[in-house]
């Protein structure tokens, strides 16, 4: 798969600026006086955006923890959501493969953000929290906002990355906002967490696949959630 | 030699008169002797029976004379045998049933000096005794040992014993001893046929004779004919057990035999009529191959539409890419940078015109790269990854079909090979086959069976075999063969010495009983002949006369000159085997002439007087003997009449 792998920075581009419209929070009012002008949403905290760019980019990943939610609520949604990627050629066609790094899955957006910040469709920001740690604030312009809606509407490729970063936003807020769960749930994956630092994080779509398949069983004998 | 009788008893014929108790005593020695009476019923053949108890062991049965039985009470007999005296005793508890006493002294007037019964005195010492069981066995002992007598083995046929297949009776040894030898001394009367002793069986009447004569091996060779003649009938006897034996395995096996015939018939229709196995199991096998090329098929179907599949995938992916990038380049790529990313700071519209004119970025001024978008190289670039895709999908729809098809070829040829396997099954566990199974089983058994009750041990199995030689009887086997021919030839041998001794004596015996025979009255006699058959071999009036065929009167006369005759040949070679004593009971009885009485109770006399040790003791009522004996050699009654 990483022969196929182009660093295109404008594909890298496109993806972060529908998942930051995806998953930014409309800024509110009145306007903070850090707020850049013309921002209509925020991301706070990069490593969450790089984690949520994981689960774009691993269908399979999402997948499976759509499984791991089915088990713990029940809903049938999750597990049909899961069934929707995971019967598809989803996780070989959509994935983008990424490298492993420390702290989770982590990688060198500043090329993609600079694509985006050049015309002023996102700004970035860094401040200090409360607790002295420098945070790093993504705000959507509305500039960035029309070219996200343009994309989607014009271009089913694209469309496909702001349905699925939604999907992605909602899984994430289910489990909390905190960057610290977010990156639980990766570590979790024990494929992902042994692969060594420099590696390529390696495909877990045929045991997802696997364990659709079981827990559709389950289901239909009414085994899950007692 | 008996020298005195002694007879004590009470007599009881219902008429008082007569009865009451009696003694006799009569005093004897060698010669002729005469008890007489004139009447009949004198008790003369009652004396000459007590006698012969006392001699014999055993009442001579041609003496006996029912009535008087039971009126002895005691007999004692002085007798001289062998050179020793002896006196024999014998007490009457019941008729006919003595105990006995045997006595004995150095020399005989010891013996007779006793009074009665009394049975001790000087020099008198008691031998032996007997309780009447042993009686007969006491006395006989004592008579073949003083006389150096063997007992007689006959080889005679059982009573009643069938005859077998080879026309043999089934017989056993009798053994004569002294109470048979006592007919060379009590003869049997005018009636018998048989010329001496109880039977003509054996050749008795030859046998005694060569006893009597002293013929060396005379009693071994009975011995060994009759051994030899036991072996033979245990060997036949053998032979017809194993031949019952083998009948009776037969028929046991005959039903058998039957049974497994039938058995094999039926598996031989049973096999028949079984179905082709053959073809189902080619079948089998066929639908296996076939099996096994479509499960190949299949996979390789399968790999290559995973091929197909990833080849596909790989189109998609790089599709989907390139119109990913296609897009953002269009979306993004128009846009013109309104700030610095690095500073934030503004671009002014100035630097966006350099980009116009001097084709430099307006962000970091370098040449901006040459416009590769070609709006139409891009899209013939897409176009082409999207045929390319195209032909992938194409591909793997293709090969879809492909592996779907081999799938169902599998799916069928499974199919047809469960079918065969289970129509092969079913014949297999089908009711013919069980049946053909069974049968075959019966047949197994049934020769198991009959193998063991036949007893064939050819072609059969170890462990079979090791039973049926337990079972099987072994047939006489050489050892009692050699026993055989060993007594056959010690027969032959010793069976030669003695015919040739007989021989030589026969030819002397039979010149005297033809002697003594003309004497004693036989008319007509031309010549005698006796053989080592037993046959005298009489001619009379120049005709062959066979013992049976004289007259009652005339057998008693050969008889008498017979026994002799043998007493006389022995005597004068010094053969002391025969104690010389003859008893006769009434020899004149059937005699019609007068005259012929007379003179046979003439040559009696004489015989008696001239041969030296010879004792007779004669009964008559017969007138002549008054005349022809002495008064002291007559035993006689008052007036003639009642001994007793």
């Amino acid at each position: 798969m990483s022969a196929d792998f182009e660093s295109d920075r404008f594909s890298d581009a496109i993806r972060l600026l529908l998942l930051i419209a995806a998953v930014a929070n409309p800024v509110g009012t009145p306007v903070g006086t850090d707020v850049p002008a013309n921002a209509v949403a925020v991301v706070h905290v990069e490593s969450r955006l790089q984690k949520l760019d994981f689960w774009l980019r691993n269908p399979d990943y999402l997948a499976d923890e759509l499984l791991n939610d089915y088990e713990r609520s029940g809903e049938t949604i999750l597990l049909d959501l899961a069934g929707q990627i995971l019967d598809s050629d989803e996780p070989e066609v959509c994935a983008i493969p990424m490298l492993r790094y420390l702290f989770g899955a982590f990688e060198y957006l500043d090329q993609a953000l600079s694509v985006l910040a050049a015309p002023r469709l996102v700004v970035v920001r860094q401040h200090r929290s409360q607790t002295r740690v420098i945070q790093d604030s993504y705000y959507l312009t509305g500039k960035g906002r029309q070219i996200a809606d343009q994309a989607t509407a014009q271009f089913p490729e694209l469309a496909w990355y702001t349905e699925r970063a939604l999907l992605v936003r909602a899984l994430a807020e289910a489990t909390g906002h905190t960057a610290l769960a977010l990156r639980k749930r990766q570590y979790l994956q024990r494929d992902y967490a042994q692969t060594p630092l420099g590696e390529t994080i390696p495909s877990i779509a045929d045991r997802a696949r696997e364990r659709l398949t079981a827990l559709r069983e389950a289901t239909s004998q009414g085994a899950v959630h007692e | 030699m008996v020298h005195r009788l002694y007879c004590e008893g009470v007599k009881r014929t219902g008429t008082t008169a007569k009865d009451g108790p009696f003694t006799l005593d009569i005093p004897l020695g060698p010669g002729p002797w005469v008890i007489a009476s004139e009447i009949n019923s004198a008790g003369k053949s009652s004396v000459l029976w007590a006698l012969s108890f006392a001699l014999r062991g055993e009442g001579f049965a041609g003496f006996r004379r029912p009535e008087t039985v039971g009126w002895f009470h005691y007999v004692r007999a002085d007798i001289e045998v062998g050179g020793v005296a002896a006196s024999v005793r014998l007490t009457f508890e019941r008729p006919g049933r003595p105990h006995a006493r045997l006595l004995s002294a150095d020399a005989l007037p010891a013996l007779l000096a006793l009074e009665g019964r009394s049975d001790e005195g000087p020099g008198v010492r008691v031998v032996s005794e007997a309780e009447p069981p042993e009686v007969e066995a006491l006395i006989s002992r004592f008579m073949m040992d003083r006389l150096g007598l063997r007992p007689i083995s006959v080889w005679t046929a059982e009573p009643g014993a069938p005859k077998g297949e080879d026309g043999q009776r089934d017989s056993t040894e009798q053994v004569h001893s002294w109470p048979s030898f006592f007919y060379a001394l009590a003869l049997n009367s005018a009636n018998d046929t048989i010329l001496l002793g109880p039977t003509t069986v054996g050749q008795l009447p030859v046998r005694l004779m060569q006893l009597f004569l002293n013929v060396p091996y005379a009693s071994e060779l009975t011995r060994l004919v009759t051994a030899r003649k036991a072996e033979l009938q245990e060997g036949s006897r053998i032979a017809r057990r194993a031949d019952e034996d083998t009948r009776a395995r037969e028929q046991k096996a005959e039903p058998l035999r039957a049974a497994l015939v039938d058995a094999q018939q039926r598996l031989r229709g049973l096999r028949d009529a079984q179905p082709d196995i053959t073809a189902l199991l080619q079948a089998v096998e066929r639908a296996a191959a076939q099996v096994v090329a479509c499960q190949d098929a299949h996979q390789i179907a399968a790999g290559q539409l995973e091929a197909a599949r990833k080849n596909r995938l790989t189109d998609q992916r790089a599709a989907r890419r390139a119109r990913q990038s296609s897009a953002a380049r269009l979306l993004l790529g128009a846009l013109d940078p309104e700030a610095c990313p690095r500073c934030d700071h503004d671009i002014d519209d100035a630097r966006r015109a350099i980009e116009d004119t001097d084709h430099r970025c307006s962000v970091c001024a370098n040449p901006l790269p040459e416009e590769p978008d070609d709006p139409e190289a891009a899209q013939a670039a897409l176009t082409r990854i999207d045929d390319r895709l195209a032909a992938s999908q194409a591909a793997e729809t293709r090969s879809k079909a492909a592996a779907d098809q081999a799938i169902l070829m599998l799916k069928r040829a499974r199919t047809a090979y469960a079918e065969a396997t289970a129509a092969l099954a079913a014949v297999r566990s089908g009711e013919a086959f069980t049946l053909l199974e069974q049968t075959q089983k019966e047949v197994s058994q049934l020769q198991g069976a009959l193998t063991l009750a036949a007893g064939e041990t050819t072609g059969v199995l170890p462990a079979l075999a090791a039973v049926l030689s337990e079972h099987v009887a072994q047939p006489a086997g050489p050892q009692s063969l050699t026993d055989e021919r060993v007594l056959a030839v010690a027969t032959e041998v010793v069976k030669e010495v003695v015919d040739t001794h007989s021989r030589a004596l026969f030819t002397e015996l039979n010149g005297e009983i033809l002697s003594i025979a003309q004497a004693l009255g036989v008319t007509n006699l031309g010549s005698v002949n006796l053989n080592l058959a037993g046959h005298l071999n009489a001619i009379k009036s120049g005709a062959k006369h066979p013992y049976a065929s004289f007259s009652p009167v005339d057998r008693l006369r050969m008889r008498i000159a017979a026994v002799v005759g043998m007493v006389r040949v022995g005597r004068r070679r010094g053969i002391a085997s025969h104690p010389g004593l003859l008893l006769v009971d009434a020899p004149t009885a059937d005699e019609v002439v007068p005259e012929t009485a007379r003179q046979v109770i003439q040559t009696l006399y004489d015989t008696g007087n001239d041969i030296p040790g010879i004792q007779m003791i004669i009964t008559s009522i017969e007138s002549a003997v008054w005349d022809i004996f002495p008064k002291d050699r007559i035993v006689t009654g008052v007036n003639g009449r009642e001994l007793f």
